[in-house]
């Protein structure tokens, strides 16, 4: 549970950066920001899931 | 370049090096208030969580990981003040993991001065005027 959290709190402050520098207006950067975050924990769940199966 | 320009460069790349220094402080000097205490925020939440995990930050003359151990301090030197207040404090200096999270931190430590190398960066850009 920790490590999930962690990656979540991970991808939530590198998503505040980069929807804030990748996009100008408040909305750009925000629906900008929520998609990064979207795609790090997607990718770090299909990734877990990959690595799981690994021996 | 003209002299105008090469003024404008100046002030800019001194900017950024301000906000290398003090996350934030590159757009906060330049009018942008909010978004540079959000990012400096961010970076400084980034830099205490991985000193909380037991993250620790290499010195550019550490070798215990071979040539990698120059690519983590360049990451962590990337924090300015925060990096060289923590090594003179002694904060996350220990070459020996206290926690099973240090792994964690230590990517956390390095994150956070990469993100500030780009709050640098986009500090620049706003100051010579290449983004708004």
């Amino acid at each position: 549970m920790k490590h999930l959290l962690l990656m979540i709190l991970f991808a939530a402050l590198v998503a505040v950066v980069f929807g804030a520098i990748g996009r100008e207006g408040l909305r750009n950067q925000f629906r900008y920001g929520l998609k990064i975050f979207a795609e790090f924990v997607v990718v770090g769940f299909v990734l877990a899931w990959i690595l799981y199966w690994v021996p | 370049m003209s002299d105008k320009d090469g003024k404008g460069a100046l002030a800019a790349s001194i900017n950024s090096f301000a906000g290398w220094l003090l996350p934030g402080l590159g757009h906060v000097s330049q009018g942008r208030v909010t978004r540079g205490l959000v990012l400096g925020l961010v970076v400084l939440a980034m830099f205490a969580t991985g000193v909380t995990l037991g993250g620790r930050l290499y010195s550019l003359t550490d070798t215990s990981e071979g040539l990698l151990s120059n690519v983590f301090a360049a990451c962590d030197l990337g924090s300015g003040l925060l990096y060289f207040l923590a090594r003179a404090a002694g904060i996350a200096t220990s070459d020996q993991a206290q926690l099973d999270t240090a792994e964690y931190g230590n990517i956390f430590l390095m994150v956070a001065g990469l993100l500030n190398y780009l709050l640098m960066l986009d500090a620049f850009d706003i100051a010579v005027r290449r983004k708004s």
